[in-house]
């Protein structure tokens, strides 16, 4: 978009000018008008041709670095041609139309997707609500068969079904955030004994403690993703001596909860990749992995402005701590409440 | 024996529900016909209504609104939205409790359990077991010349079995009451508590206060 190439652009009109200059050169010379004139004029000729390029270059340069400046400001780029004044010149009209047709195309089309992905939500959400009145009669007729293997897998139906929902919701989830004051126990002593037969039946023990905390955060979300690293602890025992330490400490004035367990552990080199979605371990049991669980653990902590850390040794311990937002701002708003 | 109620459309929830609330030794009532519910649920007067939020014909909400114009009778939401507004709602109603499918069959026994325990609101400090005085709050069981000191999870113990004198009480239930009171023990302890239990009310002059039953729990004479 230099001058140069502009020059370049317009090289026969410049090569034109100059034989212009040279055929007026050598007709008053024939003609025999005063040399001192001729010269004048030519001189002239060249003259206003290069301003008059120079002019249209600048013309032509601000118009393009208005486009470039709108593009680069908007978030949404595809917008663009709703943004540009219509070209009618004879090289800028055809860009004009291409980007302009371009662009309503993509809208469409991001519309479609848009419209598709919002019903494949809805049917999600819909088949998650659907299903849990089987699930509910099936866990009811498990309890009331004593049948514990049933019980089992339909606590695992039951996890899955609830990840699914998250998931299609995670994009989403803004709607249904809903802050209040809650006491840490209040979502782990029900998560515990949801899964109290499998921490019986496994022998481990639960070694629970602090938790007459008060946080501010939406309990729903809260409690899936405690249930979700819980899940992790229970699935991962693997020592004689099992043991689930759950707790919570104050640590610089924000309220961080912890869940210890002394299971498989994870490999340092995993570290950094457990929050990765689809990620399943280099040599973990992989049976029952979707590698979902703490993507959206992540996720969703992400949006109730929870920091969740994993620490761990492999073949010792993992421990994952929820960091709570300082309490600042939740005070003004248990005022308003 | 406690009435509940269970208003629910979906027809094998509803027997199992029955099924699991009457293992539970409650009297068991189920509502079929949508048509008049108001006046039906007047009619029986229950202890406890288990209310799902999707029924035919009127909005769950709207059944718990209209019925608390009329009566103050204990009410258990059930849906299967997992929306912090519905419970809200349904709270403002004037529901007593609310609790989402699928529903865990323990938790759902302990909501019922706390609602109905909530408003008899007969908790005594002091109950008496053949010729002992038990003070619950300070853990004291006293004799004529003798007392001795029971822990907390012995009280849990003791204090459940003691509710159903004379009746068999699972291993699961009692693991069940302790866990819910935040003892989290295993099955070892709950064996180490009853042997203590057992010692501590033979010291005090009580042979045969809780029998084994094999394969199916304790009993408390």
């Amino acid at each position: 978009m230099s001058f140069k190439t502009f020059l370049e652009e317009n090289i026969i009109f410049i090569i034109f000018q100059f034989v212009l200059a040279v055929i007026i050169f050598f007709a008053f010379f024939l003609l025999e008008i005063f040399f001192v004139f001729t010269i004048l004029l030519i001189l002239f000729l060249l003259f206003f041709t290069f301003f008059y390029l120079y002019f249209v270059y600048l013309g032509k340069k601000k118009r393009a670095l208005q486009i470039i400046y709108s593009c680069n400001k908007l978030e949404e780029k595809y917008y663009i041609s709703e943004m540009i004044r219509k070209d009618d010149t004879i090289e800028g009209y055809p860009y004009y139309y291409a980007l302009k047709e371009a662009c309503k195309a993509m809208n469409d089309k991001i519309s479609d997707i848009e419209k598709n992905e919002r019903d494949y939500e809805e049917y999600i959400e819909s088949f998650a609500h659907e299903i849990k009145t089987p699930i509910a009669a099936l866990s009811l007729y498990a309890e009331n068969k004593k049948d514990k293997t049933l019980k089992y897998e339909i606590r695992k139906i039951e996890e899955y079904v609830e990840q699914i929902l998250y998931y299609a919701r995670s994009d989403t989830t803004e709607k249904d955030y809903f802050v209040k004051k809650i006491k840490l126990n209040d979502i782990i002593h029900p998560l515990i004994l949801k899964n109290k037969d499998i921490l019986l039946n496994g022998h481990i023990n639960m070694n629970v403690h602090d938790l007459d905390v008060y946080v501010y955060t939406d309990e729903k979300w809260l409690s899936f993703m405690i249930s979700q690293v819980l899940n992790n602890a229970i699935k991962y025992l693997d020592k004689d001596k099992k043991t689930i330490e759950i707790y919570s400490k104050i640590k610089d004035n924000q309220v961080v909860l912890v869940i210890l367990d002394n299971g498989w552990g994870i490999r340092s080199s995993d570290l950094p990749r457990v929050f990765d979605k689809g990620f399943t371990g280099s040599n973990r049991k992989k049976e029952y992995a979707t590698g979902m669980g703490l993507y959206l653990v992540k996720k969703l902590s992400e949006k109730l402005d929870i920091t969740v850390l994993i620490d761990s040794k492999y073949q010792e311990y993992t421990k994952v701590s929820f960091v709570f937002p300082k309490s600042k701002m939740h005070d003004e708003i248990s005022r308003r409440v | 024996m406690k009435k509940i109620l269970i208003i629910e459309d979906d027809e094998s929830v509803r027997n199992e529900l029955k099924e699991l609330l009457s293992n539970a030794s409650y009297e068991v009532l189920v509502l079929d016909n949508y048509t008049n519910m108001l006046d039906d649920i007047i009619n029986v007067h229950p202890d406890l209504i288990l209310l799902d939020i999707n029924i035919p014909y009127m909005n769950g909400e709207v059944l718990l609104r209209n019925l608390r114009k009329v009566s103050n009778i204990p009410v258990i939401m059930v849906t299967s939205k997992i929306g912090e507004i519905d419970e809200v709602l349904s709270m403002s109603y004037g529901a007593d409790d609310y609790i989402t499918k699928p529903y865990n069959p323990t938790i759902l026994l302990l909501r019922i359990g706390a609602v109905l325990k909530r408003s008899e609101n007969n908790i005594t400090d002091v109950i008496f077991y053949h010729d002992l005085s038990i003070e619950i709050k300070k853990g004291i069981v006293r004799s004529k010349d003798e007392e001795v000191i029971l822990t907390k999870n012995e009280m849990i113990i003791f204090l459940y079995l003691y509710e159903r004198m004379g009746s068999i009480v699972s291993r699961d239930e009692l693991m069940t009451e302790l866990w819910n009171n935040d003892e989290y023990i295993n099955d070892n302890a709950l064996t180490v508590n009853i042997s203590r239990l057992r010692s501590k009310f033979r010291e005090l002059g009580i042979r045969n206060a809780i029998l084994t039953r094999k394969g199916q729990g304790y009993i408390l004479l």
